[in-house]
């Protein structure tokens, strides 16, 4: 069953102006990945409302073609300019510039969208494999595991979002609270409505998506101002000779195992939900710089030092969409707008999505496997255009963002209060980021609040009210019940200075 | 991301948490109002986020004991999303910016509004040349007409003014 979606997904790309829609998500994501600021979660917020009219595979296709460019646009800017498109790509700053002020500027591009192609087709073909073992295990889970495993999904990234494990799960209680807007599905009463008949089926998710990633993002970047790279730097970069990609194509095959660990450590990174493809890299340029022979030349320019991370940043694509497609657990801010435009489908994200829509999974999975290959093609033909982007001025960007994000929302359903309710939730989003509440719980919060509240009130009728008795005495439930508790406490067990207890133990 | 020795006072003042938790509350009384299916699962989340908002509270005050809820609780503001610290005059304007965008879309409508917020802030708040400014607004006109109107055929919002049954039929 896998095999037959997975090549009919494949026939469809070749036949028909599929390969149109994911060649224009592929361009549409190498521009917004080389313009810092701006990013994948931005680009697939706004194109939400534009693949409304298209068929749920053709959707997946712009989708999944702007979610495997976005990085390695992101590292030509980083390369250069010496400044990353995307957060993940600030790792590739650190060899990929001195590379470029050395004159070694298409060596480093073209190793940097070698790994990256290779990096993505590494994720994703571990991602296949998975898919199987995900499907048996799904097939076991009954309402009281789909429940633990949204709790399960919600501690473990709110857990990782470094530093904020408090605040995180203070956002992703508002994003539950939001999520119980409207008419509860078993009763049919109305809650937190304050009377707004608007409001009986909810917080259109929509909406909510483009104001927390499209418009907040927008404030930001507007306060932020300023331009994308000094204009010495900037001509110093368009002044550059882009000749050797040659010899960085070749490279990465000559240092395969650097691509192969750095794909390994994406590919991991990714799976766990809130990680995300800024540790990924990191993780992998250190763990290659610290046991490299040559250490002594990361940072002044050793191509390694671009390999690792861009095949890390690129491999994490096909490891945060095991959870997301395995259990329908959002990994990243991405996956979660990636889940939003699979709502708009008519297809509900959850713990059964692998189940139900295997056609469009698959088909995500071919267009992230074209995009991978294609993104590093167009990039390398492109390079020098892509950098004349960044030339555009973030006064420009910023108000062209916003009308287009509140149009695309008001098309979709031809409600101005959905602009409202945008543009309200894109100003709260805003807060959130400077006041440091982190907005992926929140969203992911809301993505899955009402399948958490509906699996909760279907373990109670199961069970008779004894839900806890009833969960305890299923092996599956307590794995979960004991992994969760596990994930909330290990990182305040990692701060007990345990050897100076024992030692005045001792 | 890099780390940040210090955070801005307004980011780490007590006040953000404070108005969490009497947001947290209010949502739980009112909550509390419904019926018991329809209050439980909404009931437990305030409750939940009363007892977190407290302890966010509790780590950015004074009070003993602030210093193990931030060490355990990870309330600590090294790792902020948002490295820069605009002034608050600057943020109400950008605000305003983006509040007057929709207030404008509402009024005359989204294709009479898209092209005049462009120009109006590419030239007010981005100090761009007229030229450019008016380049940005015939640009977004262009796109928005040819694309929603012409290719899609879709009428877009033309405004309270101009639209029968105002706020009501939103």
């Amino acid at each position: 069953m896998g095999l037959d979606a997975l090549f009919e997904a494949f026939l469809a790309v070749l036949n028909g102006g599929s390969l149109l829609f994911l060649m224009a998500g592929v361009l549409l994501g190498l521009t917004f990945g080389v313009i810092p600021g701006l990013g994948g979660t931005t680009a697939l917020a706004l194109l939400i409302p534009v693949t409304y009219t298209l068929e749920p595979l053709d959707a997946m296709y712009l989708a999944g073609g702007v979610m495997g460019a976005t990085s390695f646009g992101g590292s030509i800017s980083a390369i250069l300019l010496n400044t990353p498109g995307t957060a993940p790509n600030a790792a590739t700053t650190f060899d990929g510039y001195p590379l470029a002020r050395q004159g070694k500027a298409g060596l480093a591009i073209g190793a940097s969208a070698t790994a990256s192609a290779l990096g993505g087709l590494i994720g994703l073909f571990t991602l296949l494999l998975f898919i199987p073992v995900a499907r048996e295990v799904v097939l076991s889970f009954g309402s009281s595991e789909f429940f633990l495993l949204t709790i399960l999904g919600l501690a473990a990234i709110a857990v990782s979002v470094k530093g904020k494990l408090l605040r995180g799960l203070i956002a992703a209680c508002i994003g539950l609270l939001l999520a119980f807007t409207g008419a509860n599905q078993f009763t049919g009463e109305t809650r937190f409505t304050g009377g707004m008949n608007y409001l009986w089926d909810g917080i259109p998710l929509v909406p909510a998506l483009t104001g927390l990633f499209a418009i907040s993002q927008m404030i930001e970047l507007a306060l932020k101002g300023g331009s994308v790279a000094d204009e010495e730097t900037r001509s110093a970069a368009e002044n550059m000779k882009i000749t050797g990609v040659g010899e960085g194509i070749l490279a990465v095959f000559k240092h395969w195992p650097v691509l192969l660990r750095g794909s390994l450590i994406g590919t991991v990174i990714g799976a766990i939900p809130g990680l995300g493809g800024t540790v990924a890299s990191f993780l992998s340029y250190s763990s290659t710089a610290q046991t490299a022979k040559d250490r002594d030349t990361f940072g002044k320019g050793n191509i390694k030092g671009v390999i690792a991370p861009e095949a890390a940043n690129n491999a994490k694509d096909g490891g945060s969409l095991i959870p997301t497609v395995a259990f329908g657990i959002p990994g990243s801010a991405e996956t979660a707008v990636f889940l939003g435009i699979l709502v708009l489908h008519g297809i509900e994200p959850g713990p059964q999505i692998l189940l139900q829509n295997e056609r469009e999974i698959y088909g995500l999975i071919v267009a992230l496997t074209v995009s991978a290959i294609g993104a590093s093609v167009l990039g390398l033909i492109f390079a020098r255009f892509l950098v004349l982007i960044t030339r555009i001025d973030v006064n420009i960007v910023v108000p062209v963002v916003v009308t287009l994000s509140l149009t695309g929302v008001y098309v979709l359903e031809g409600r101005m209060a959905d602009v409202a309710v945008a543009t309200i939730i894109g100003i709260f989003g805003y807060l959130m980021i400077r006041f440091d509440y982190p907005r992926l719980t929140l969203v992911i919060a809301f993505v899955l609040g009402e399948i958490a509240e509906r699996s909760y009130h279907q373990v109670r009728l199961i069970s008779d009210g004894n839900v806890l008795e009833y969960m305890l005495g299923r092996p599956i439930s307590v794995i979960l019940i004991v992994a969760t508790i596990v994930t909330f406490f290990l990182p305040a067990m990692r701060k007990i200075p345990w050897r100076r207890l024992t030692g005045s133990a001792s | 991301m890099k780390e940040t020795p210090q955070a801005p006072r307004m980011v780490t003042s007590i006040w953000p948490a404070v108005l969490l938790l009497a947001f947290a509350v209010v949502m739980f009384l009112i909550a509390r109002g419904y019926s018991a299916t329809s209050a439980r699962f909404p009931a437990m989340v305030a409750g939940a986020m009363i007892v977190l908002a407290v302890f966010d509270v509790w780590s950015r005050s004074k009070i003993p004991g602030a210093q193990v809820v931030e060490t355990f609780g990870g309330t600590g503001f090294r790792q902020r999303e948002m490295m820069h610290n605009p002034t608050f005059a600057n943020q109400a304007e950008c605000l305003g910016w983006i509040a007057g965008a929709f207030a404008m879309m509402a009024t005359v409508g989204i294709l009479a509004a898209s092209p005049i917020f462009c120009a109006a802030y590419a030239r007010l708040r981005g100090k761009l040349t007229l030229a450019v400014s008016a380049g940005v607004g015939i640009g977004v006109l262009i796109f928005q007409f040819a694309v929603f109107e012409w290719a899609l055929n879709y009428e877009l919002y033309r405004g309270l003014f101009f639209t029968k049954g105002g706020v009501n039929a939103w």
